[in-house]
């Protein structure tokens, strides 16, 4: 028996739902473990609302439906299981209905006409890897099936047609310009059925005018550029973009079917090749997502959204873990890597066992892009910094392309404003946040919290930021941050991120003196004198040409920069022999930062 | 299925509608949302719907009687009446008071409140409804603002152009001429930046930049004769505070005042308005003579943004010859009281001049501690509208285009950061009435979840009308017509 055997009807259906349960499965395990941070990234660029007003504002454009079911979908993202059961479940569907509905056409479908049944899946699952790619256009992918499969199964030709023109009308508002690939479906399937010439014609024309009339009323109705209505609404994140790719897929959805159920491919291709054409398909699959993961889940983007990720959850661990096993080399994950390093209090000891990019690496600057600002956003938050913190988050949520609102943005905007003491503001962010199914219970506990007196300043968190809290107002200025956190620390001593943060942003800036100067201010206060410290000491005393102090460095760190000063003197700067003190304070002043790899 | 229907139908309307039983006085009058207790309305606006502030309100029934006549009633989760009997009441009641009766159930119980009032202006409010630019309170990036419109007699807002229709550019204000939708401006920014300019011949798309001005149009103001339009040419930046109070500073590194000839697409100049000093926030008098605006010392920018403080100037203007004057008179000089004054708006009798004072810079709004001022243009007296400021930020404000003594202003009163928009009535003496929120069907629920300011607010004397279709085509082709500057 070969690998893929000419299945009595059992056998086979046996074997389709082993093979179709591997699939979901394997799709269920991927967004599980190695991509499950893009389904936090995608829940945090929506706030979804259980009010009507949500409901209406949502149906009231064309794809409304299919936005609504996405966005209720997607705010369970926070539970990642879920998510990954949503998409794997989806993918799943999108076979099945592909299947089911070739089966209609022709039930003696051969094996291989069942595993082509798999590409539009497929391409799905590639497709998604797009961070833009919105799960509306997957909710409207299988509504079009669903159609499609009713279609399918009518009889009589007019019947038909009259279904689709309800379909079709129905569908582009509900749905969106999916509706296309029914289009196209439906002229195929027409052209298939052998209905006769006149038929199809008027099937393909009647579709197709009823398409643009829909379309054109729409657009006397609703406030969008009529170009925007042709192209799509809710199914990319970047309103203006329509990727070829998604096009290409709502084409799979209308032909793979006619694909699958091919009579001229099966003549073709005699039983006795059918298991050689099904393992080739297998391998072609497996190479084509071998490929194609590569291809659409882009690296350095999803590593992104591991950082972001993990500086949401604060599971600075994590990142630290991450850190040391792949030198992070974008400005987002050396800021990310920062931040755990503060957070754990290891900044001061272990900066330069990472790469560093200068003071940036602590504090990026501002870019409206909401994916690089919101873990900048987190380090001013724990910083201390409400108010520039409140301005990120702000930014964040107003820059998100399709104009959503951002539930984890609200929260941490309720949060500012509820350290600032404008509880009012809070209150009204907490009145929205409690209209959602997953941020409802922490919005009614703060709202409580904010209503007792007192309680905010002894909670562990709010507490300490407010007492970190700069109460003079004057413009913030990222080229004078160094002085900013020297004011938090001044301000409240136990702002131990704020202090390693000044410490290590002047040594980042290459400004030793500066450093000293710092110093000396941290140790009026305490004793604190980590490993980069003494090695920051230890340079500024051998570039003045000064006895190191001995009570403040030890002697191994002298005794190493000795050894640094000596290889350098000897064989210059580009000495292979310096790579053992890539990890060190004058290593990043006279070499420049450890390599990224 | 239908029965299934039915059933809820009923079940629904039996939730809402309870009748008050057992119930007790309370002795004090009901705190209600938007507190519209003892305000003075025109008998066009919307119904006055409101909620009580209180959170576990299950039911309330409101009366309204007129002193002149009338009742209505309204009973269910919140103060919601019908339009139509709100205003045959209204109309009925004009120059008179309204009693408001409200009976609650809170927790279970009716609880029966002292009736409170609500005075029906003898003046009529003649605009159509007001314009604005919901905006998210933000910093630097926008998502979809737009310029909207809102009909004063009921609850309809209409889109007049929202951002998306044009890719995502950033809208400016919207000034019409005195209220006449068949002049207005409009600014454009970004990729298609352009400024719309709508007079008597149709509509005109212009590039308002020129290698003479220090920057493009921004700040603007139609001459009654319609032909003119005074605009500040500004180059703006903005900075944001470390501390808790303040968050954001916009400054002007240079700004000039110029008069924009719509005939010609000419750039009126004058030396006396184009100096190293900061001129902004132009402002034509009710006969159309003087030009009012404000203008600030010179001051390196941004170190010394707290010490830019705006006095209230004027210059002549010659609308025959389209000339302004040589000379530029000062009417307020706050600099001597280390304040700011901004946005002169004269009333269109040309009795009033409003204006707001803070502590410095030039956008109000951003200033908690800006308020409303107004000057008796004959007697130059000025004084503080007590009556109408609150400790928040309240600026922005404009007259209705009746002459009638209503006007509006945007306040952030309610919450620090959100700007929302009042109404109220200034007498002969140039006393206001208590000013009201702007009405909305369930006022409660709408401002609650509203996470857009109401900015530059005007009033419109008749719906305006903008082919949003043909606006984008136009502002996509940048096909511009180019301003320059008279010589």
């Amino acid at each position: 028996m070969g690998i893929l055997p000419n299945p009595t009807y059992k056998k086979r259906r046996v074997l389709e739902t082993v093979l179709t349960t591997i699939f979901g499965l394997s799709a269920f395990l991927f967004w599980l473990f190695p991509y499950k941070s893009a389904l936090s990234y995608h829940e945090q660029f929506q706030l979804f609302l259980t009010t009507s007003t949500y409901f209406k504002e949502a149906l009231s454009i064309p794809g409304g439906l299919a936005r609504y079911c996405g966005e209720f979908l997607v705010q369970m993202y926070v539970m990642p299981v879920f998510g990954a059961i949503v998409l794997s479940l989806i993918l799943v569907a999108v076979q099945i209905l592909i299947y089911a509905i070739a089966k209609k056409i022709r039930k003696d479908m051969p094996i291989w006409g069942y595993l082509l049944s798999f590409i539009p899946s497929l391409l799905i699952w590639l497709y998604i890897g797009d961070e833009n790619v919105l799960l509306p256009f997957c909710i409207a992918s299988v509504s079009l099936l669903l159609a499609v499969f009713y279609y399918t199964n009518i009889e009589r030709p007019y019947h038909r047609l009259a279904t689709a023109v309800v379909i079709l009308l129905c569908g582009y508002w509900f749905m969106g310009t999916i509706v296309y690939a029914f289009v196209l479906y439906a002229t195929i399937y027409e052209a298939v059925r052998k209905s006769g010439t006149t038929h199809l014609v008027v099937t393909g024309v009647t579709l197709c005018l009823t398409t643009v009339a829909a379309i054109i009323i729409v657009s006397n109705i609703v406030n969008y550029p009529i170009e925007r209505l042709f192209n799509d609404l809710v199914y990319y994140r970047i309103p203006t973009t329509v990727p070829l790719m998604q096009y290409i897929i709502m084409g799979m959805l209308a032909v793979v079917p006619f694909l699958c159920s091919s009579n001229k491919a099966g003549n073709i291709i005699k039983s006795k090749y059918e298991n050689a054409v099904a393992l080739s398909i297998l391998l072609l699959y497996g190479a084509m997502m071998a490929g194609g993961v590569g291809l659409f889940y882009d690296e350095k983007k999803y590593e992104l959204m591991d950082y972001d990720c993990m500086v949401r959850t604060n599971n600075w661990q994590g990142i630290i873990r991450k850190a040391s096993e792949r030198q992070p080399d974008l400005p987002m994950s050396v800021c990310a890597t920062n931040l755990a390093l503060g957070m754990t209090g290891q900044l001061c000891e272990s900066a330069f066992n990472y790469f560093q990019n200068g003071a940036e690496g602590l504090l990026p600057p501002f870019q409206r892009n909401s994916n690089s600002m919101l873990i900048t956003a987190e380090a001013y938050f724990l910083l201390g910094l409400t108010n520039t913190a409140q301005r990120f988050y702000f930014e964040a949520m107003e820059g998100i392309p399709n104009y959503a609102h951002s539930g984890r943005c609200l929260k941490r905007l309720a949060e500012t404003n509820l350290l600032n003491g404008q509880y009012a503001v809070a209150e009204k962010y907490l009145k929205i946040l409690e209209n959602t199914l997953f941020y409802k219970e922490w919005a009614r506990q703060t709202s409580a919290l904010m209503k007792e007196e007192g309680a905010i300043d002894k909670h562990p968190l709010y507490g300490n930021l407010r007492r970190s809290h700069l109460t003079n107002d004057y413009l913030f200025s990222e080229s004078e941050i160094d002085k900013i956190l020297g004011q938090l620390f001044i301000k409240n001593k136990e702002n131990q991120l704020a202090m390693q943060y000044m410490l290590l942003c002047s040594l980042l800036q290459r400004d030793v003196n500066k450093f000293m100067q710092y110093l000396s201010v941290v140790q009026q206060y305490k004793q604190y004198n980590p490993t980069i410290c003494q090695q920051g000491i230890a340079f500024a005393y051998m570039q003045a040409n000064k006895q190191i102090p001995q009570n403040m460095v030890s002697p191994a760190i002298i005794e190493r920069l000795k050894n640094f000063a000596t290889i350098v003197t000897a064989d210059g700067k580009q000495s292979p022999r310096l790579a053992a003190h890539n990890n060190t304070l004058w290593y990043y002043l006279i070499v420049g930062s450890k390599s990224q790899n | 299925m239908k029965y299934l229907l039915l059933i809820i139908t009923i079940i629904l309307l039996v939730a809402c509608v309870e009748h008050p039983s057992n119930v007790t006085k309370v002795g004090i009058q009901p705190k209600i949302y938007p507190d519209y207790i003892g305000v003075t309305i025109p008998s066009e606006i919307a119904p006055m719907n409101f909620s009580l502030e209180e959170e576990n309100v299950e039911c309330i029934e409101v009366t309204v009687k007129g002193v002149n006549g009338g009742e209505i009633h309204t009973n269910g989760e919140w103060a919601d009446f019908d339009i139509e009997d709100w205003h045959n009441l209204t109309r009925q009641n004009i120059g008179a008071t309204l009693k408001f009766s409200v009976v609650a159930k809170i927790e279970g119980k009716w609880k029966q409140y002292d009736t409170f009032e609500m005075y029906v202006s003898e003046r009529p409010m003649s605009d159509y409804g007001v314009t604005y630019r919901r905006i998210a309170p933000g910093f630097e990036t926008f998502s979809n603002i737009g310029i909207y419109q809102r009909c004063l007699a009921n609850f309809e807002e209409y889109a007049i152009l929202e951002s998306r229709a044009v890719d995502g550019g950033c809208m400016n204000c919207h000034y019409s001429n005195r209220g006449n939708p068949d002049q207005f401006s409009l600014h454009i920014r970004g990729k298609h930046g352009c400024t719309i300019l709508r007079n008597e011949d149709g509509d005109k798309y212009v590039d308002t930049k020129t290698k003479e001005t220090v920057g493009s149009c921004t700040y603007g103001y139609w001459h009654p004769g319609g032909r003119y339009c005074a605009y500040s040419l500004n180059r703006i930046y903005q900075n944001f505070y470390v501390g808790p109070d303040k968050i954001i500073e916009p400054w002007d590194a240079v700004s000039d005042i110029a008069v924009l000839d719509t005939k010609t697409n000419e750039l009126i100049m004058s030396s006396a308005t184009s100096t190293k000093d900061f001129e902004t926030t132009p402002a034509f008098s009710a006969d159309g003579k003087t030009l009012y605006f404000c203008k600030a010392q010179y001051r390196d920018m941004p170190a010394g943004y707290d010490k830019v403080c705006y006095s209230l100037c004027s210059i002549t203007f010659d609308e025959e010859h389209g000339r302004m004057g040589d000379s530029v008179s000062v009417i307020i000089d706050v600099e001597k009281i280390k304040k700011s004054l901004s946005l002169p708006r004269p009333s269109f009798d040309g009795r009033w001049l409003m204006y707001c004072l803070s502590d410095y810079g030039t956008t109000p709004l951003n200033r908690m501690e800006s308020d409303l001022y107004i000057m008796d243009i004959q007697t130059g007296e000025t004084r503080l509208m007590d009556e109408v400021n609150s400790r928040e930020a309240d600026a922005y404000h404009n007259w209705s285009s009746g002459a009638n003594g209503w006007f509006l202003f945007g306040s952030k009163r309610e919450d620090h950061i959100y700007s929302l928009l009042y109404f109220a009535c200034v007498d002969e003496t140039g006393h206001s009435t208590k000013p009201f929120l702007m009405p909305q069907r369930n006022p409660k629920k709408y401002y609650r979840d509203n996470l857009h300011s109401f900015n530059a607010p005007d009033f419109t004397a008749k719906k305006v009308e903008l082919d949003v279709i043909q606006t984008r085509a136009r502002v996509m082709s940048e096909s511009r017509e180019q301003v320059k500057v008279k010589h």
